[in-house]
C-alpha cells in the first residue's frame, strides 16, 4: 500500500507540481523581469546618449577661444543689447537727427507694457495667451514715435541712410510727412529697436551649442563698420540717500 | 536461493519495469525543466546586473562630464548669447524696407520733374503713399514717366494714380502709391553656412 502512494506521489502529483511552479514562473517572475530589464535598458540608451551629447559639446567648448568670442559678443550687445537702455537710445537718436540737419520736435517712447491691455481680459485661454505673446514681443523691442523738423526735405534721406548702419540696430516702421504753409516739413517716424535677454530653458548642460557658422561670421563683418551713436556713458544716480547729487 | 527465485507473474513484471521507466522519464523531464528555468532566471538577473553596472559606470561618467561642463559655462553662455544676437541681428536686417534709397527715388523723380512733396506715408510693408503738388500738366507728365521708367522696374511696382485735383488759381494735386520692393539690409551675409 504504501508503495503504490509513493509511486502515485513520485509519478503524478510532483510533476504536475513542477509544471506548476513553471508555470506560475513566468507571469510572476519572468514578465515582471523582462519588462524590469526594458525599462533598464531605455535608461541606460539614453544615459549613454546624453553622455556622447554631452561630451561633445566638451569638445567644441575645448575649441572655442574665449577672448574672441567675448570681444565679437561686446561688439554684438551694442547692436541687441540684453537691456533696454533708453538714455543712450534718446542721446544717440537726438545726436543723429542733429547730424541730418533735422531738429527733434518730440520724441514718444514706450519700452514695454508691464501689463498689456490684452492681460486684463484673462476670461478665455485665448486672451491669456495672447497677453503672454504681446508682453514677450513688448520685452523684445523698443517701439518710439519721433517728430522731427527741417525746411529740407532731402533731410530726411540723410537720417534714413545714418539711421541704416548705426551699431545700435534701428528699424523705421513708418513715415508721416507733412509740408505746412512756410514750407517746414514734419516727419512723424515710428521706429523699433530690438532688445535680446538671454533665454535658456531645458537642459543646459546637455543641450547642443549653437554653431557660430560663416553666415554668423558675414553678419558680423557687415555690421563691424556701422557706426556708434550711442556710446554715451551717463553716471548713475545713488539710491536710498537723501540727497543723490552729493 | 529463494531471494533469487522471482515470484511475481511476467505481466506483473512487465508492468513494473514500464512503469518504473515512465516515473524515471517524467522525473528526468521535471528536473530539466526546472534546470532550463533556472538558467533563464539567472541570466535575466546576470544582464540586469550588467545593465546596472552600465547604468552606474554612466551615471559616474555624466556626472564628471556635467562638472567639466559646468566650469566652461561662460563660454557655453557666450557662444550662445552672441550666436542669438547674430542671428536677431540678420533677421531684423533682413525684414527692413530700404527707406533710404526708396525715398531718394522719390525725391529725385519729385525733384528732377518740378514737382513739390506735400505729404508722404511710408510703411515697412513696402507700400508708398506720395501726394505733391505739380504748377503745370508738364511737371505731371514727367512725375507720370519718371515713375513708369523701366529703370525703376525692380525697385517699384503696382504705380498707381489715387487723387488728381485742379482747383483754380491753384497748382494740380495729386496722391500716388506704389510698393516699394528693395528689402534687405543685409546682402551677402546669408550665403554660405559652412561651420567655423
Amino acid at each position: 500500500m504504501d508503495k503504490v502512494n509513493t509511486s502515485v506521489l513520485r509519478l503524478y502529483i510532483v510533476p504536475l507540481l513542477v509544471v506548476l511552479v513553471i508555470l506560475l514562473l513566468v507571469p510572476f517572475v519572468l514578465l515582471p523581469q523582462l519588462q524590469t530589464i526594458r525599462d533598464k535598458n531605455l535608461e541606460v540608451r539614453s544615459g549613454q546618449e546624453r553622455l556622447d551629447s554631452i561630451n561633445s559639446k566638451l569638445e567644441i567648448l575645448g575649441s572655442i577661444d574665449e577672448e574672441k568670442e567675448s570681444s565679437k559678443l561686446l561688439e554684438m550687445e551694442k547692436l541687441v543689447p540684453s537691456s533696454k537702455e533708453l538714455a543712450s537710445l534718446v542721446v544717440g537718436v537726438r545726436s543723429l537727427a542733429a547730424k541730418s540737419g533735422l531738429s527733434v520736435a518730440a520724441m514718444e517712447l514706450s519700452p514695454g507694457k508691464v501689463a498689456t491691455s490684452g492681460a486684463t481680459l484673462l476670461s478665455s485661454k485665448k486672451a491669456k495667451a495672447f497677453a503672454v505673446r504681446e508682453k514677450k514681443e513688448d520685452s523684445e523691442k523698443i517701439t518710439f514715435d519721433l517728430t522731427l523738423k527741417s525746411k529740407k526735405v532731402s533731410d530726411l534721406q540723410k537720417f534714413l541712410t545714418d539711421i541704416q548702419k548705426t551699431k545700435r540696430l534701428f528699424g523705421v516702421e513708418t513715415i508721416e510727412i507733412e509740408r505746412d504753409e512756410k514750407g517746414v516739413y514734419t516727419y512723424v517716424l515710428e521706429i523699433i529697436a530690438p532688445v535680446r535677454e538671454l533665454r535658456s530653458s531645458g537642459d543646459v548642460v546637455a543641450s547642443p551649442l549653437p554653431a557660430f557658422t560663416d553666415s554668423h561670421q558675414s553678419v558680423f563683418d557687415f555690421v563691424a563698420d556701422f557706426i556708434n551713436f550711442t556710446n554715451v556713458t551717463f553716471q548713475k544716480a545713488k539710491t536710498g540717500v537723501k540727497d543723490p547729487f552729493k | 536461493m529463494a531471494k533469487d527465485i522471482d515470484l511475481m507473474p511476467r505481466e506483473a513484471a512487465k508492468k513494473e519495469r514500464t512503469r518504473g521507466s515512465v516515473n524515471k522519464t517524467v522525473n528526468i523531464t521535471a528536473v530539466v525543466s526546472l534546470l532550463v528555468v533556472a538558467a533563464v532566471l539567472a541570466a535575466l538577473f546576470g544582464y540586469q546586473l550588467f545593465l546596472a553596472s552600465s547604468a552606474q559606470r554612466i551615471d559616474s561618467q555624466t556626472k564628471d562630464s556635467q562638472e567639466q561642463v559646468i566650469a566652461q559655462s561662460a563660454k557655453d553662455i557666450t557662444r550662445r548669447a552672441l550666436v542669438e544676437k547674430l542671428d536677431d541681428t540678420k533677421e531684423f536686417l533682413n525684414s527692413r524696407l530700404l527707406f533710404a534709397g526708396s525715398y531718394k527715388i522719390v525725391l529725385d523723380i519729385l525733384n528732377k520733374s518740378g514737382a513739390t512733396l506735400t505729404e508722404g506715408k511710408l510703411k515697412n510693408d513696402g507700400i508708398f503713399t506720395i501726394s505733391a503738388d505739380a504748377k503745370t500738366t508738364k511737371i505731371l507728365n514727367k512725375v507720370v514717366n519718371a515713375l513708369n521708367d523701366e529703370k525703376l522696374k525692380e525697385d517699384l511696382k503696382n504705380i498707381k494714380l489715387i487723387t488728381l485735383t485742379k482747383i483754380p488759381n491753384e497748382p494740380y494735386k495729386f496722391t500716388v502709391e506704389y510698393k516699394a520692393l528693395k528689402r534687405g539690409l543685409l546682402e551677402k551675409a546669408s550665403e554660405g553656412e559652412g561651420e567655423k
